[in-house]
């Protein structure tokens, strides 16, 4: 009798891996851990007068004093701003619970105070409000076939299965009443000229199909948000089709605009952020006029406000590519180069490296913009390792975020009014490089 | 002290490997993960050599150092332009072997993959798989009893070709 634990031991050990890689590479990367250890201890003087500071530093609109991001020389990547807000988990006070979909891993949704049981596979769930309840995109598995959206009740009732299969991520009506995808009928990774996609519109309580456009080229062609109750934003990214178009359901795609991906769209669709410019930024479009109001060249847009008066924006202070050696003899006014990345040194980089040498490619600005001017009214600094940012209503934005790699939470900031504890810090692994991921707001 | 790392970094890299790249089910990526892993017990030598079990502490670090580096990949293509073309997935790329298993293998859950890994590669036991994946012993039981039904199928596609 065949012992399938056994034979499957036998049948994974025959899986060829990597040949024997010599000890010596290792130890370029362990002195580079070294190093941030050793720059941890010299910083540490510099690190308690900043962070003293700075997390009790209230936040507040600068009105426009701030130079606009889209002022700064488009050739080098710009330095990054001081922050208004330092994260310190432990001295933020508690505020209510967030209003937005969350997740916690062990296996519960959370959607202000109700709960419901439900697992999620991926750690890059798609979590979106909808009228009644929230609908979840999850991946089961990496097989791109593999993937669900489901309705979940806010009043804890039952789950329903939206679609499954090859679809893409969700959007959802202004209303809130339907949710728009797309389905693959091809090779998502590899994409073939006869690739095509078919995207569909449907009520999001329910699934029932309201609007369906068979035969779209490209098989990664897909709805990137409503523009209104009745037109949606596709993004062709095919080899054979690219660019953005407009389906006013009923009929078919119209070209719209030459860019070639989309950001984030304004909840309303009033405003796009757009990625493909000549000069490599991030366009900021108003759609009734048609007109580019701003260029956003340091960060990537994460989502507008509900009412499209402010986008966050997350931007890393230190590029993760840059290494303790880059630092170690940069002065303010350098240039670090590597590969194809570029970037001016400014005491504000060093200031943020010697405050965590430890790891600053944790480190990340979340920075609410003015939407239609790129002023910047708000910048949080602190350990965003998920980025993913939801606005809870016209002036707060829930994100998550880290403390020391040893414990998360869900932080609420104000424009306005600073910053405060959405969730209670949960506890992460006691080891720094095995921490576990407590709350998901998906993407 | 280096010695005694370059005997443990020989005897371990194997196992840990195949079981990275089981878990994270790219090859590229398990390489650059399982390095990592490596360099981070190299720095905090000899206390790594203490740790209770090495090899889940290595597989643990290794999967978030692939799950980082999908975050900042994704992070950097929403900064980037993206060049017409179809756009690049997390998922794997290059696939150590093209055959049933190991298809089976790549189409299973993320938490399924590092579970298999630790118990068919690693040989911890199911109480041992819970704590470091800080789920319950339940868990760790239906997920496995779920996987092993998927890879049963492949490997009996596999001895009937």
């Amino acid at each position: 009798m065949i012992d399938i634990d056994d034979e499957l031991a036998r049948a994974l050990a025959r899986i060829p891996v990597g040949d024997h890689a010599p000890v010596e590479h290792l130890r370029g990367r362990a002195r580079r851990l070294h190093t941030r250890r050793r720059l941890a201890a010299a910083g540490a003087i510099a690190a308690v007068t900043a962070a003293a500071a700075a997390v009790v530093v209230p936040s507040s609109v600068r009105d426009g004093a701030e130079p606009p991001v889209t002022d700064r020389p488009p050739a080098e990547e710009p330095a990054p701003g001081v922050p208004d807000v330092v994260l310190d988990l432990g001295t933020l006070g508690r505020g209510p619970e967030p209003a937005v979909p969350w997740y916690e891993p062990a296996g519960t949704l959370h959607f202000g105070t109700e709960q419901a049981p439900h697992v999620i596979e991926s750690d890059y769930p798609a979590l979106r409000r909808v009228d009644g309840g929230f609908v979840v995109w999850d991946e089961l598995s990496v097989d791109q076939a593999e993937r669900s959206l489901v309705f979940v009740p806010g009043n804890g009732g039952y789950t329903e299965e939206i679609a499954g299969g090859p679809i893409s991520l969700p959007v959802v009506s202004p209303d809130g009443i339907r949710v728009a995808w797309a389905v693959s009928n091809g090779d998502v990774d590899t994409g073939t000229s006869t690739s095509t996609s078919t995207l569909i519109v449907a009520d999001a309580t329910t699934g029932e199909v309201q609007e369906e456009l068979p035969g779209v080229p490209g098989s990664s062609t897909k709805p990137m948000g409503f523009l209104d109750d009745d037109t949606i934003l596709v993004e062709a990214g095919a080899n054979t089709v690219s660019g953005l178009h407009t389906w006013e359901l009923g009929g078919g795609l119209t070209p719209y605009r030459d860019e070639t991906g989309v950001a984030a769209v304004s909840p309303a669709g009033d405003l796009l952020a757009l990625t493909g410019d000549a000069g490599g930024g991030i366009d900021v479009v108003d759609v009734a006029s048609d007109a580019t109001l701003w260029t956003l060249r340091d960060g990537y847009p994460l989502a507008f406000s509900p009412d499209g008066r402010y986008l966050a924006v997350g931007t890393e202070p230190v590029r993760n590519w840059v290494t303790p050696e880059d630092l170690a003899t940069a002065r303010p006014g350098d240039v670090i180069a590597r590969d194809e990345h570029e970037v001016t040194v400014t005491q504000d980089m060093l200031d943020t490296a010697a405050r965590y040498p430890d790891g600053w490619e944790r480190i990340e600005h979340l920075v609410i913009l003015d939407a239609r001017t790129g002023a910047e009214l708000l910048r949080v600094e602190g350990e965003l390792p998920e980025l993913t940012a939801v606005w809870e209503s016209g002036t707060s934005v829930v994100f998550d975020a880290y403390q020391d790699s040893a414990e998360a939470a869900l932080v609420r900031c104000t424009v306005g009014a600073g910053c405060e504890l959405a969730t209670d810090p949960a506890a992460l692994d006691d080891d720094p490089d095995t921490y576990d991921v407590p709350y998901l707001l998906g993407s | 002290m280096d010695e005694d790392f370059t005997d443990w970094y020989v005897a371990l890299r194997p196992r840990v490997l195949r079981a990275v790249t089981i878990a994270v089910g790219d090859r590229d990526l398990a390489e650059e993960a399982t390095a990592e892993a490596f360099a981070r017990a190299l720095a905090r030598w000899p206390a790594a050599a203490a740790l209770d079990s090495p090899v889940a502490w290595l597989l643990k670090v290794a999967v978030n150092e692939a799950r980082t580096r999908w975050r900042r990949a994704r992070l950097e293509r929403r900064h980037l332009q993206r060049l017409a073309g179809e756009p690049q997935r997390h998922a794997p790329a290059a696939e150590p072997r093209d055959d049933a298993l190991w298809t089976a293998v790549a189409a299973l859950p993320e938490r399924s993959r590092q579970v298999v890994a630790m118990r068919y590669v690693l040989d911890l036991t199911e109480p041992e798989i819970a704590s470091t994946l800080g789920v319950t012993r339940g868990t760790v039981a239906s997920t496995l009893s779920r996987a092993r039904r998927q890879l049963a199928a492949a490997l009996t596609h596999e001895e009937t070709k």
